[in-house]
């Protein structure tokens, strides 16, 4: 009997229409499941230095052991694949998403579908309880996300789950999303494209099983547990818990068994429509999911140093028509972060004094401008079609028209080999040292902006110690000794940061194994009631053995969190190889994001010079047991963690 | 030992009225936690479809619907199970399908009033009986969904002198 896992993965290939089922329980033990199984598969079926169009690039969809069931937060699905929108070229990276849908997976018998080929038509696959078809979305190609989820609905009822790409994937925007409607998307990494490419508009699913648990009144324990540990949404948390504790409010919950009422989002109101007809707009006020795209004039917004300015930028109120483009983005299936990047851009442009492209007069702090202009993008017309390249590529067909600062402004906004700035201390937020140092190096040795996976574990505590600096330190010392080894490892220095990288990337793979959420875990700290319980608790440190917990009981392996940061360790390395052995990735690739800091942090004007970023990766490198001239990993390293097969 | 005796010996420790779960959608967000814990606790696997208890999801207008048995005063279920295998727990009043006895003919969800969509009395998927909500009448803390739900959308509601 399995528990936890359905035990197969379901293989299909586009272009010979034929399907196999892999067996998920060879890599269980070892990579655990989503991003971890991912790498493996991905390891035996990338070809090297292979393009994110090319037929032969699987899209791997996976779900994890904990996925489906009652585990907080563990609705989630990870996709793999070769990203289009990394900078120069494309590489193997990874997207997760909350929603219904790899729970549907699971309960549809599958624990992954990877997908290879390519169709000559439209198709979409129809997963119905394990009935696998493959059909034709001659309709449906075209159709914006809501307009597919309509008539997937009407077709096969309304109670499926559905994942699925707009025009923008289509047309290969290499920042598309693949969508689950209404709400939920797998962004960054432009696998809507991927599916484009693959002539697949849309994947449905109709599952009615079930995920067998091991040790079912453990794990009920084990969750409980959980949801009481995590109670109080985000570590980031700390001071929220402060300022919002116990959280009134009641939103629709972003992931299947999300237990957790985070503030992602939270009104729910009526907005009169400006660019269509119709009822009124139902909307919440959010920030990364939901349908409302609003970013209010913030402290953290804007940013000047270092030669760039960053305007700020406001977005749009709902009645100005904020809400309908971020619904716009939705229903082309654009990843809205591109709006964040898209809108200073354009408005430095105009500061600077460059009022029009090729005819096109630029009016970036109005919303109709920018509906049209993301329509332009999504269909690839006009400048849209070298936008839809995505803002570095874009920079670089037409640098020479654009002034020098237009230039590293660009390269500014999304510096992180294509993907944007997130949680670096400088363009969006504002995370002074230590935090900036360890995402600096995460930047640098991963394959898209890492601040996706590590908010909990690290990323958002800089809240806290914005809010009171000698708190968190009293506070975070004893934990930064036991866990990473130095008292060090938290002062805001440029010392012992390594440490806390490497944690903070395992503890990233882990929750993408399982999956979880990274708002919610690792709990890190404890859940404390207000700032007076903050002050008087003499120790704070939360409880890490939560996943390990959860997985043992829901599978009946014995994996301690030990074991668990083992296997973290293995897939983190493995998907080094691909990047080294397939894309050609090395210590030279790493340092391309050494020049972002230079720029002054945005709180404390801290910032590193090139030499002493080598000295940082020198430090990293030696952690790891890579190669310090090279950025690869060992051999004996590779043995040591069970990767003989990358030796 | 009949499930009259098990029901009565092992009862939840409730006070002795009549009891139910009592539902406020409004205050649901859907996430299905009590589907889950419900369907574990039952049949020791994560699967909304054998839950006793349901969530309705519209997520493109934000509406959750909750559905669980009222364990009625006058049960239409009752009466209408032609084996007598529906019984009632004396302590909270929770109507319970004793497995040994129903023999899967379904004429009690028909009877029940409030059963259109077939979530609160409904066949089990993969064996030969009928299930619906038992207050969790195997565990002394009470149902188990109202522990889990994050929001308090459930609520464990006494009548009292409701079992006179």
């Amino acid at each position: 009997m399995i528990y936890g896992w359905s035990g197969k993965i379901l293989s299909i290939n586009l272009s010979r229409r034929k399907t196999l089922h892999l067996d998920t329980m060879k890599h269980a033990e070892d990579y655990i499941g989503g991003r971890g199984i991912a790498a493996k598969l991905a390891w035996e079926l990338v070809p090297p230095a292979i393009d994110a169009y090319d037929p032969r690039n699987p899209l791997i969809i996976m779900t994890g052991p904990l996925t489906g069931t009652l585990a907080p937060t563990s609705g989630r699905t990870i996709f793999c694949s070769v990203s289009p929108r990394v900078y120069p070229k494309p590489w193997y990276t990874h997207s997760t998403m909350g929603g219904l849908f790899g729970s549907e997976l699971k309960y549809a018998g599958f624990d992954g579908i990877v997908i290879g080929g390519q169709s000559e038509e439209p198709v979409y696959l129809w997963i119905n309880n394990g009935q696998v078809k493959l059909l034709s979305a001659t309709d449906l190609w075209g159709l914006t996300v809501s307009e597919v989820a309509k008539k997937i609905r009407a077709r096969h009822g309304l109670d499926i789950q559905l994942a699925c790409i707009g025009p923008a994937g289509e047309n290969l925007v290499r920042f598309a999303v693949i969508s689950h409607p209404p709400e939920n998307a797998s962004g960054h990494s432009g696998f809507g494209a991927v599916m484009g490419s693959k002539k697949l508009k849309a994947i449905v699913i109709k599952g009615s099983g079930g995920v067998k648990i091991a040790k079912p009144a453990k794990f009920v324990e084990a969750c409980r547990h959980a949801i009481e540990m995590s109670r109080t949404g985000p570590v980031d948390s700390a001071l929220k818990v402060k300022l919002e504790y116990p959280i009134p409010a009641t939103i629709p919950a972003c992931a299947h068994s999300c237990s957790v009422n985070c503030r992602l989002g939270r009104v729910v109101y009526n907005i009169p429509r400006k660019f269509s007809e119709g009822e009124p707009i139902k909307a919440r006020q959010t920030c990364c999911v939901g349908n409302l795209w609003i970013q209010r004039e913030a402290p953290q917004g804007g940013y000047e140093g270092g030669g760039i300015k960053v305007p700020h930028v406001t977005g749009w109120e709902p009645e100005e028509g904020g809400v309908e483009l971020h619904m716009l983005c939705d229903d082309l299936g654009i990843d809205l972060w591109s709006l964040l990047t898209l809108q200073p851009w354009f408005v430095r442009c105009i500061e600077l004094g460059l009022q029009d492209f090729e005819g096109l007069k630029i009016r970036p702090r109005d919303a109709d401008w920018f509906y049209t202009l993301l329509q332009s993008i999504a269909y690839r017309r006009g400048l849209g079609d070298i936008l839809a390249e995505g803002m570095r590529r874009f920079i670089h067909q037409i640098e020479n028209k654009l002034s020098e600062e237009l230039i590293r402004l660009g390269v500014a906004l999304e510096f992180g080999f294509g993907f944007p700035a997130h949680r670096e201390g400088r363009i969006w937020d504002s995370e002074p040292l230590p935090f900036w140092v360890v995402s600096a190096l995460m930047y640098a040795t991963e394959s898209r902006d890492p601040a996706i996976g590590t908010h909990s574990s690290f990323l958002h505590l800089a809240e806290l110690f914005l809010y009171d600096r000698k708190l968190f330190l009293t506070k975070l010392r004893p934990i930064a000794a036991k866990l990473w080894g130095s008292e060090k490892a938290i002062e805001p220095s440029f010392e012992d940061k390594t440490q806390v990288t490497i944690w903070c990337q395992h503890r990233h793979v882990i929750l993408d194994s399982l999956p979880l959420c990274d708002f919610s875990f690792p709990r890190l700290l404890k859940p404390l009631k207000d700032e007076r319980s903050w002050i008087n608790a003499d120790y704070v440190y939360g409880d890490l053995e939560i996943e390990a917990n959860l997985l043992s009981a829901c599978t009946g392996y014995d994996i301690s969190n030990f074991k668990l940061e083992k296997n973290a360790e293995r897939t983190f390395n493995l998907e080094r190889m691909i990047l080294v052995q397939k894309f050609n990735r090395n210590r030279k690739t790493d340092e391309i994001v050494a020049p972002h800091f230079k720029l002054p942090c945005k709180t404390d004007g801290t910032n590193i010079s090139m030499e002493k970023f080598r000295e940082l990766l020198d430090h990293y490198y030696k952690f790891r047991e890579w190669n310090a001239d090279t950025g690869i990993p060992t051999n004996d390293k590779l043995r040591q963690i069970g990767l003989e097969i990358c030796v | 030992m009949s499930l009259q005796d098990k029901a009565d010996n092992n009862a939840a420790d409730l006070p002795r009225h009549r009891c139910f779960v009592k539902v406020l959608s409004e205050r649901c967000r859907g996430c299905g936690l009590c589907e889950l814990v419900c369907s574990i606790c039952h049949e020791g696997e994560a699967r909304p479809n054998i839950s006793r208890i349901n969530v309705k999801k519209d997520r493109d207008n934000y509406q959750f619907k909750l559905s669980v048995c009222f364990q009625c005063k006058k049960p239409e279920c009752v009466p209408a199970c032609p084996t007598g295998a529906i019984i009632v727990e004396r302590k909270t009043g929770a109507k319970i399908v004793d497995e040994e006895l129903c023999n899967n003919c379904g004429l009690c969800a028909e009877a029940c009033p409030f059963n259109a969509d077939g979530h609160i009395i409904f066949p089990h998927p993969s064996k030969t009986l009928h299930v619906k909500c038992d207050l969790c009448f195997f565990r002394a803390g009470g149902p188990v969904c109202v522990e889990i739900c994050p929001t308090r959308a459930l609520v464990l509601k006494e009548i009292k002198g409701g079992m006179k």
